[in-house]
């Protein structure tokens, strides 16, 4: 039984129903729903009594530290088995941290903790990774995005990572890091005992300064399949230093967002090498960078190859024009295991769509999600469009927003939803 | 934009781009997140959309005396309004949507039908 409820204001009267039916649930999200320090003392009676709740979700209420204090009493009795929390936008400040810290020293059942965008600061945080040092804590998954660490925090975070085995996801993207920050981070990153799957180090003040280090971590660790280091100014030497060690056998990477990272069509030369001999690699973002049409014919390059499994790729807001099309039209001519092709806000036009048509009608294309919002595209391109959706029924989502479509355009794809090929789910 | 009845689009218009006053939150990133989720625009992320913090009764008069128009159903407002602009931050498409916000004191282009707002088109 779940509880899920977004963005309501609760009566006293809808609470009191709400309460009976918690009391039952196995899992529980009140996002957005008004609710603060008073409704905490019913849900700690809840955790109190509920011994099959697993997930507690409470995100952006205005909970505050006493709200805090409140539940963490509920959690840390015996009976409550509590395994992920959700905290996020709760306005926290570094009072509630010491109730944490309790909770991680005496529940190994807590496996997750989601507490982005409260104010916790330099020293909550440090409170809270004394917890995390705890022998109890089995901590798999920590979300810190937005709660104003600093760069001290990574000496006991490198700690936690060489000590806690079961962490496995680590966000701290959004927090003013820094490369020597990282650097220490890296250190713990490197330990035997660190078995980190996910790293989100997403708008950090990371530079190619501190690439390397993380290139050291790809080369030795097959454990870390996901990293994320989205909007950090790493260029195209930094991306250099980290495709080195992306391209070791060891590396096992399935998931890189690169996005925002200010890599030109220079930088897309190694890309390309690791498209085409990583053949873990599933999930590829390179959104907001200037790679243009040279820098993806290099991509497509990479993407031609056999050996090339990517199943997503996110160009959005790359500088792409029609002249790229031909090329990304062989890959999908090629290329039979991309399912999602993200590629809104580049001026292909017409004409580009034209181009990827051929490429999209091949039988071994076998896309399900393509994006082309904003993409300077009008009626014309409809027909194409429309042939396309009655002839691929793998094609279940298709985005065509802030296009000119008018109503023209929007008459010939409804007619070709109606037909029986067609299996789109989604269309925007 | 589909194009429903006036009435049914003017609703759209209001629960989409018109929040007046401005709902409370720490930031405008934070604003951003908490709106385009309660306005129901975050399934899928929509990549970009403009609040404005006005009466509802200011922007249907940018269909009237308020606006003048430019080509088609398009209108200039005449005067400036408070707005948030807010854009998603490009790491996410699917939900949660992750979003920056800004605000700004602009001039709009909204599409009118009927004498009213119908369609956001853009900030000036």
């Amino acid at each position: 039984m779940d509880l899920d409820i977004q963005c309501e204001e609760m009566s006293a009267s809808r609470w009191t129903e709400l309460k009976s039916s918690m009391n039952t649930s196995k899992t529980v999200r009140l996002d957005d729903c008004s609710l603060s320090a008073s409704h905490c003392k019913d849900i700690g009676s809840v955790l109190c009594s509920n011994q099959i709740l697993t997930e507690l979700t409470l995100n952006n209420n205005e909970l505050g530290d006493s709200g805090v204090e409140l539940l963490c009493k509920g959690l840390l009795t015996p009976s409550c088995n509590l395994q992920k929390l959700w905290l996020q936008n709760c306005n926290l400040t570094d009072a509630s941290c010491k109730h944490f810290r309790s909770v991680l020293s005496a529940k190994p059942t807590l496996t997750e903790l989601h507490l982005g965008d409260n104010k916790l600061g330099t020293s909550g945080v440090k409170v809270l990774c004394e917890g995390l040092m705890d022998p109890n804590c089995k901590l798999q998954k920590l979300q810190l995005e937005y709660c104003e660490l600093s760069p001290d925090n990574c000496e006991m975070l490198c700690s936690a990572l060489r000590t806690k085995p079961s962490l496995r996801v680590l966000n701290i993207s959004n927090n003013k890091l820094g490369d020597a920050a990282v650097k220490v981070l890296c250190q713990g990153l490197m330990d035997p005992n660190c078995n980190l799957q996910s790293l989100h180090l997403e708008n950090c003040r990371i530079t190619a300064a501190s690439c390397g280090d993380l290139s050291s971590v790809l080369a030795r660790k097959p454990s870390l399949t996901e990293l994320s280091v989205g909007e950090n100014k790493i260029g195209d030497p930094g991306v250099a230093l980290l495709c080195q060690g992306l391209l070791n056998p060891n590396c096992k990477i399935e998931k890189l967002w690169l996005w925002e990272c200010g890599i030109s069509p220079a930088g897309c030369k190694d890309l390309s090498q690791v498209l085409s001999t990583k053949e873990s690699l599933t999930e590829l973002s390179l959104i907001g960078n200037g790679l243009g049409d040279p820098g993806m014919e290099l991509l497509c390059q990479g993407l031609k190859d056999p050996k090339a499994k990517l199943q997503a790729l996110w160009i959005r807001e790359c500088g792409l024009t029609t002249a790229c099309c031909k090329s990304i039209s062989s890959v999908l001519a090629t290329n039979q295991t991309l399912r999602e092709l993200h590629m809104g806000g580049n001026k292909i036009g017409d004409a580009g769509v034209e181009i990827l048509h051929e490429g999209l009608m091949n039988p071994s294309c076998n896309l399900r999600s393509l994006w082309l919002g904003n993409c300077s595209l009008s009626a014309a391109c409809c027909g194409s469009l429309a042939t396309i959706l009655s002839s691929k029924p793998s094609l279940t989502e298709l985005d065509l927003s802030n296009n000119s479509l008018e109503d023209e355009g929007v008459k010939k794809l409804c007619e070709s939803l109606k037909h029986p090929n067609c299996k789109l789910q989604q269309l925007v | 934009e589909t194009k429903g009845t006036p009435h049914t689009s003017y609703s759209q218009f209001l629960r989409q781009h018109v929040d007046n006053p401005k709902t409370r939150a720490p930031n405008d990133r934070s604003y951003c997140n908490l709106m385009m989720q309660r306005r129901g625009m975050a399934r899928p992320c929509k990549h970009t959309n403009t609040f404005v913090h006005a009466p509802a009764s200011q922007l249907r008069d940018v269909c009237g005396r308020a606006g003048r128009p430019v080509g088609r159903n398009l209108r200039n407002s005449n005067n400036r309004y408070r707005i948030t602009i807010c854009r998603l931050a490009s790491g996410s498409t699917r939900p949660p949507c992750n979003y920056r916000g800004g605000s700004s004191t602009r001039r709009i282009r909204v599409a009118c039908v009927r004498g009213l707002p119908v369609h956001y088109d853009r900030n000036l």
